[in-house]
């Protein structure tokens, strides 16, 4: 036994890295699938995209991108320095006003980012594995596979920072080396702002320990000076512009719920690279303190580059808590993460002086395991997140081909949030960036009143307001104040992509927003439908604004409620039926319940397994919620249905719930047309065809 | 007696090569339905969009099809090839390294398949 472990234990390595190199490739042709998905899909995949094509439309147009007076239109900030849109122009200046060249700088940024990380990696350690696993451990990590595959400034920031490390760990000795650098970083600096920390800390503290602190002082000169040169000349030639686009308006409020969330997703999603740069950082502390002590300043491992970076990469990601905040943040802290296993996997500069090669090889072999592990946990991961959630983002394609046509038959001005990018793709620049401006009004830094008047007047001949179907995110892109006017101005017209499309309200057709009946109908309404109706499955969705749990929902007519034990957010009531004297109809509200049935939100005096209780037209039965079928969750909502009861025994038809054949074939129920009960026109009457419709009254609103 | 050892030690080593050769052809099988799982996997995460009968799962189950021909092929070559290799560079370095990468080359498949 001993003489084969004696034989095959020096090949254990080529085993391994073998299983490294499979696992690498298949993460890198995972990224390359996602990109397939995303770089050429026409239109916009996050919010953040449109903006930047905008300001790019606008520099093409010799437009002024930061602009101090925002009383006027249109109400749009810049909230990053303009490289990125610089690098965008000439694209839209070629091709126009397209999504793909911004996602393929991302892209491209990402491989670069790589390279370049395997190559700091490569360039202190000398191990080519571990610098190209360290590359392929950055693409393979899921926010980074899903955020390059958008036209945001991340990607272009980061590789430029890593570009600058990279210069100054092979050149930093010479001047035109440091300059370089120094040039390198800023431009990250003036791609994304918070790019002034972690790389440039990085550098300083290298290059300190490398070359002494003469050299470490001229860095931060070069940094800080050149950067400051720009910050005034910019911030000069903009009256004050620039300043306040990319600093004032970029201060939203910070919830530590956003924080602990992300921070569990990170925990989760990278415990393995996680606590390889805990401990790398561990390794950073103890060579500053040896260099000091013993060592020769010239002696500067990877590890300062690396743990300082890492520090810089955290304290960036912490602003990962302010509203609006998404996975961008992380950025700096993969790239930080996978330098710090990459030098593990070198197994760079252990403390022990005297490490015999087999104990070396033990612990590289051990982290290349690890790593080949945490690879496999973070391809399931891109594959079963960040992959799906783009499909589902590229779901709505058919739907959105007709919003982009729709929008342009449609005259300008028209407002937008999630869909901003299809004004641009029509080659229209923004009007209004809701949520950048919600963030400044709400800081006081921004007047809307002069918005607010134009929505009340009417002058926008379209609005669209995205509403993903598990959150409201229009409440933080939108202000009460503008949705209220929206909502009173404005009728819920439409439905395309997630997004609800409002017209201006004609008084004469459209009911007043707070109608709570339809003249001369023999019923009320039951509930608010500011988000519109909904034909489907034969009954009536009505859509309201806000969370779950707010919109009340009311009973129709005076009748007599049940609710079976296994009813969450539902209740039936049996009334005496208004348009066939002498016969009974049921009534059926369902919905009532938070998105997987967890929280019912049925009002308390209507428990599971209530019957025969008797309710009054208008009395209270519950809140709209998100429930709507196992496994499924729509906006806010409560469905409402009539149907005739069972001959046998005046019972509610539950088979037309569960969609089983009635026990009865002579009996066969359907749910009745709501509409001549409530008098609403329905657009599309054809049961079981699902149509959305703005609610409107036959005869006159009461 | 420095001849038998030698003898015995030949003996020892040819079990061994003999052992992972078989090992190897044992996995390669094992590998080839993994690798074809793990790409039905990839594909349907990335393509699927509806049941068995929707143009991308039958798309799939195509690609499986086609695949299973070169991959069978490649069996047959890493059995065959794998034991002339093997026999003629018996016990040198050449020999245990690719047996290394080979074994790693479906160990790893065999993990892939434990991950996606």
């Amino acid at each position: 036994m001993r003489k084969i472990l004696e034989v095959l234990s020096p090949y254990l390595e080529d085993a391994i890295k073998m299983v490294v190199i499979l696992f690498a490739v298949v993460a890198v042709l995972i990224f390359i699938g996602q990109k397939s998905l995303a770089v050429f899909y026409r239109y916009p995949l996050d919010y953040g995209e449109a903006p930047l094509v905008d300001q790019a439309m606008r520099l093409a147009q010799g437009q002024p991108l930061y602009r101090r007076d925002l009383a006027t239109p249109p109400y749009t900030v810049s909230n990053y320095p303009p490289l990125y849109p610089l690098v965008l122009t000439p694209f839209v200046a070629l091709f126009g006003p397209a999504f793909w060249p911004g996602r393929l700088i991302s892209t491209l940024g990402a491989l670069a980012t790589a390279y370049f990380i395997g190559r700091i990696v490569q360039g202190q350690t000398g191990d080519r594995t571990a610098g190209r696993v360290a590359g392929v451990l950055f693409l393979a990590i899921p926010y980074v596979g899903s955020w390059s595959s958008l036209a945001r400034v991340d990607l272009l920031a980061l590789a430029l920072s890593m570009a600058g490390l990279v210069v100054l760990t092979q050149h930093g000795d010479t001047r035109k080396g440091l300059i370089e650098g120094a040039l390198l970083l800023v431009a990250a600096m003036y791609t994304r702002q918070s790019y002034g920390l972690a790389a440039p800390l990085a550098a300083c503290v290298w290059t300190w320990r490398r070359y002494g602190w003469r050299r470490a002082a001229t860095l931060v000169a070069l940094i800080g000076g050149v950067g400051l040169i720009l910050l005034l000349g910019l911030n000069l030639a903009t009256g004050g512009g620039f300043v306040f686009n990319i600093v004032n308006a970029n201060v939203n409020p910070y919830r530590m719920d956003n924080l602990l969330r992300n921070w569990r997703d990170v925990r989760d999603t990278l415990p393995i690279l996680l606590a390889l740069g805990v401990t790398g950082m561990g390794l950073c502390v103890y060579w500053l303190l040896a260099t000091r002590k013993n060592l020769p300043p010239q002696s500067a491992p990877g590890w300062m580059m690396a743990g300082p970076y890492l520090l810089g990469a955290a304290l960036s990601a912490l602003t990962v808590g302010k509203v609006g905040s998404n996975v961008n943040y992380l950025l700096e802290l993969a790239a930080a993460l996978s330098m710090t296993a990459g030098l593990w996997m070198a197994g760079h500069a252990l403390p022990w002086a005297e490490i015999s090669p087999t104990a070396r090889r033990l612990i590289r072999n051990g982290m290349i395991a690890l790593v080949i592990v945490q690879l496999g946990f973070m391809m399931r991961g891109t594959l079963l997140g960040p992959v799906q959630d783009l499909k589902v983002r590229r779901q709505p394609e058919r739907r959105l081909e007709d919003l982009f046509w729709e929008v342009k038959r449609t005259p300008d001005p028209i407002l937008a949030d999630e869909f901003m990018g299809m004004l641009t793709l029509n080659g229209r620049t923004l009007y209004l960036q809701p949520f950048e401006m919600t963030q400044l009004a709400n800081a006081g830094l921004w007047d809307q009143t002069p918005l607010l008047e134009s929505i009340r007047a009417q002058e926008f001949s379209m609005i669209m307001i995205h509403h993903f179907m598990n959150y409201p995110v229009y409440t933080e892109r939108w202000t009460p104040e503008m949705l209220d006017a929206i909502l009173t101005y404005y009728i819920a017209d439409e439905w395309a992509g997630e997004s609800v499309i409002f017209r201006p309200r004609d008084a004469a057709v459209h009911p007043s927003r707070t109608l709570t009946a339809c003249a001369h109908a023999p019923w009320r309404l039951p509930g608010s439908a500011d988000f519109g109706v909904w034909w489907l499955t034969q009954s009536l969705i009505f859509m309201s604004e806000g969370f779950e749990g707010t919109a009340p929902v009311y009973a129709v007519a005076d009748g007599v409620l049940m609710r079976p034990g296994d009813w969450v957010g539902a209740v039936a009531i049996l009334h005496d039926d208004p348009l066939r004297p002498g016969q009974k109809v049921w009534t059926y509200y369902d919905g009532m319940a938070s998105a997987w049935g967890e929280r019912s939100y049925v009002a308390a005096e209507f428990p599971p397994g209530s019957e025969g209780i008797p309710v009054k037209q208008g009395q209270l039965l519950g809140y709209q919620g998100t429930w709507h079928k196992p496994g499924m969750s729509i906006w806010p909502h409560v469905t409402f249905g009539v149907a005739e009861p069972l001959h046998a025994d005046g019972g509610f038809p539950l088979h037309l719930l569960t969609g089983q054949a009635p026990s009865d074939p002579e009996d066969p129920h359907t749910f009745l047309d709501p509409s001549p009960y409530l008098e609403t026109a329905i657009s599309s009457p054809i049961m079981g065809t699902p149509v959305w419709f703005p609610l409107h009254c036959l005869g006159t609103a009461r | 007696m420095s001849l038998g050892m030698e003898k015995k030690q030949d003996f020892r080593l040819v079990a061994l090569a003999v052992g992972l050769w078989l090992l190897t052809v044992v996995l390669t099988f094992y590998a080839i339905v993994n690798l074809l799982e793990v790409l039905m996997r990839v594909y349907a995460a990335f393509w699927a969009d509806g049941g068995f009968y929707s143009p991308a799962t039958q798309a799939a189950i195509g690609l499986r099809q086609f695949l299973l021909l070169p991959l069978g092929f490649l069996g047959v070559a890493i059995t065959i090839g794998g034991a002339e290799y093997h026999r003629e560079h018996f016990n040198t370095r050449q020999s245990w390294r690719l047996f290394a990468r080979t074994l790693g080359v479906q160990l790893g498949l065999l993990l892939l398949g434990v991950f996606i």
